[in-house]
């Protein structure tokens, strides 16, 4: 009976999915050619992705790895509208091809390097990923990021060419990083998490007023801030803390201490609940 | 100790299957290359590279058997490509080149005014250029592997582990309720063997009203304001509940099974051993379910043995589950104790303290007498 059921283990651990036949992996570019914009459309459900600038003479410069099991690439480029779709999802797989395993699709990457002199308009649905963006020497003209269990980096090493028109990211669930926001230049930045931590770094070079929109539910969130920036901050909080400590309150908005005087100003206004708001002021 | 002679059958006989349906697995494999082989490998190697990501649709005519070179004054206003050799470029294709199986090389002076498109291979920019979208693939990532049906090897493979994780499951539960429960599974088993067709009309019973009887406590806990907060907890623990009696019930006709399998050897020892019994009851069903995975492949007569296969593992779980409810799972006794007639009341024993018929002498105790005495 032992000899039995020790055979019938090991066949079972045979027959346990896990085929390394089912990886593939994918390289894909084309030259900048004429193209004076880019408009990239990216639905990235599992794995990390990683996002950064492309190499001079080109376009973009795709690189994934996913299981042919548990994805689907999806992949598409419009010459006339500059518009490139690249998505790996397992919600178009049909059931019986695919695993209950999620564990392997997390291991599947993306790496994706986008031309730096163009304008580049980046929507970015991510499901649960680790996502690592560095738009530093990118010129991004709009950035939408909506995600659901995900830890994201983002990062705008340097300023961007022209201001951004607008930032939204919705962090789902999971911790954000931003750092640099100051770097986005954008016109209109929202930033929302509906569980988890939000860390927000506005330096950079930036001046005149940064207009942003912080909504935080059930976590936390860190302003860093320079010191040279005045903030107003009129967050509608419930059951939330909010560390005003040397702000003044004047009309229902807090204002920190020399904000007249600063040439530039953080206009932060949201909603913070079951939160907490942290500022911490940067030399 | 060695095993009793029916036990080691059954191993033999178990392992042998297993052996066979690996063989099979491994017969199969062969057979799926050696047809793929005898079909056209270009045309389908085409037929993928279209449905894949950003695909390209090739004329079969456009690709060449093995390498191929487009020359420094050749001017192709078409598509080109090869199988299983490298292209090289160095004159200009207007099209797209394409190499599967191997790279696609760009020489210089080679020009390339579609996409560079390498399965399994490189695009390797070696001096020449591509206006469009240079791309390798290791390998397609549609056809028969992402294809909604899985091959017939995946399935054979999915339907064995399926039966061998459902017999390990099922295993060590039969030891958890062997050790932990064995009178309940005892009083469940006695009222299979005893009232076979009223357990079997109590779990179709219970089964058709598993779900009505869920829906209707739900609305009856939704009633009232703290149920709503329970609602949650008393879904799962009923799910439990439902799935523990219908495991039970099967446990239990396993060991009916095994002690019929086990008979003329142990059958009659009391205490008889439960849990080898079990083991044996439910490696009958696992032999069942895998003849019926291994024969997934063989079309109607799969079909057939899986359909037996199921019927015989349904028609056990609800007699199994009917015997539960009956039992209440096995906390009561299923055999109605006989009828003892009470004994005569005499008529006149209201009458005097002692009963009219006497009290029978016991005989007084003694001691036993002691040596010396003898």
């Amino acid at each position: 009976m032992k000899t039995l059921l020790l055979a019938l283990v090991s066949l079972f651990a045979i027959g346990a999915p896990g085929d390394a036949s089912s990886w593939r992996s994918l390289a894909a570019s084309r030259p900048l050619g004429t193209a004076d914009s880019l408009h990239v459309r990216l639905r990235y459900d599992a794995g990390t992705l990683t996002l950064g600038a492309a190499a001079a003479p080109l376009l973009y410069d795709a690189k994934a790895r996913f299981d042919a099991n548990e994805q689907r690439l999806s992949r598409s480029y419009d010459a006339v509208s500059h518009t490139l779709r690249i998505g790996l999802d397992s919600s178009t797989m049909q059931a019986a091809a695919r695993h209950s395993n999620r564990k392997r699709s997390n291991e599947g990457r993306l790496d994706l390097s986008l031309a730096a002199g163009i304008p580049v308009d980046l929507d970015l649905d991510l499901g649960t990923t680790r996502a690592i963006l560095n738009l530093s020497s990118l010129w991004v003209d709009a950035l939408r990021v909506s995600s659901g269990a995900t830890e994201t980096e983002l990062t705008f090493g340097s300023a961007n060419p022209k201001p951004m028109r607008d930032l939204f990211v919705d962090a789902g669930v999971g911790s954000i990083s931003i750092h640099g926001l100051g770097n986005a230049r954008a016109q209109r930045a929202t930033i929302a998490s509906t569980v988890g931590a939000v860390d927000l770094d506005l330096a950079g070079e930036w001046t005149g007023d940064m207009p942003l929109t912080l909504r935080v539910a059930l976590g936390s969130a860190t302003l860093r801030v320079p010191r040279d920036v005045g903030v107003s901050l009129h967050l509608a909080h419930r059951i939330a803390n909010v560390d005003s400590e040397g702000f003044t309150e004047r009309d229902g908005i807090m204002y920190s201490a020399g904000y007249a005087q600063a040439k530039r100003h953080a206009i932060i206004d949201g909603s913070a609940t079951l939160a907490n708001v942290d500022i911490v002021w940067m030399n | 100790m060695r095993a009793p002679a029916s036990v080691r059958r059954a191993r033999s006989f178990a392992i042998a299957l297993v052996s066979v349906a690996i063989a099979h697995n491994g017969v199969l494999a062969q057979s799926t290359t050696d047809s793929s082989r005898t079909a056209d490998p270009i045309s389908a190697s085409l037929d993928s590279l279209h449905r894949d990501a950003n695909g390209l649709s090739l004329d079969r005519s456009s690709v060449s058997a093995s390498a191929h070179t487009v020359e420094a004054a050749q001017h192709l206003t078409g598509d080109v490509a090869s199988w299983h050799g490298p292209l090289e470029i160095r004159g200009t294709v207007d099209g797209n080149a394409v190499a599967i199986g191997s790279d696609v090389v760009l020489l210089p002076g080679g020009h390339v005014r579609g996409d560079a498109v390498s399965v399994g291979g490189q695009v390797r920019m070696a001096g020449g250029t591509v206006d469009g979208e240079t791309r390798s693939i290791s390998a397609f990532s549609v056809g028969p592997i992402a294809g909604a049906q899985l091959t017939p090897q995946q399935a054979l493979k999915r339907s064995l582990s399926l039966a061998v994780a459902c017999y390990l499951i099922l295993v060590t539960m039969a030891l958890a309720v062997a050790i932990g429960a064995r009178a309940h599974l005892e009083t469940i088993a006695a009222t299979i063997r005893t009232d076979f067709s009223r357990a079997f009309l109590f779990g179709l019973l219970g089964e058709v009203a598993v779900v009505p009887l869920f829906l209707l406590s739900m609305v009856a806990l939704a009633i009232t304001l703290v149920g709503i907060l329970l609602i949650p907890f008393a879904a799962v623990a009923y799910a439990l509940g439902a799935l523990g009696a219908v495991a039970l019930g099967f446990l239990a006709m396993s060991l009916l099974v095994g002690d019929a399998s086990m008979r003329g050897e142990s059958y009659v020892r009391d205490p008889r051993p439960v849990v080898s019994h079990l083991i044996a009851g439910l490696s009958i069903f696992l032999v069942l379910w895998l003849l019926a995975g291994g024969a997934s492949f063989m079309g109607l007569a799969g079909s057939v043995l899986r359909l037996l296969a199921f019927l015989c593992t349904w028609i056990a779980c609800t007699v199994g589950l009917g015997a539960t409810i009956i039992t209440r799972a096995g906390t009561r006794s299923p055999v109605s104790m006989p009828q003892v007639p009470a004994p005569p009341v005499e008529a006149n024993a209201w009458q005097t303290p002692t009963p009219v018929s006497g009290v029978a002498a016991a005989r007084r105790p003694t001691p036993a007498p002691r040596a010396s005495e003898q």
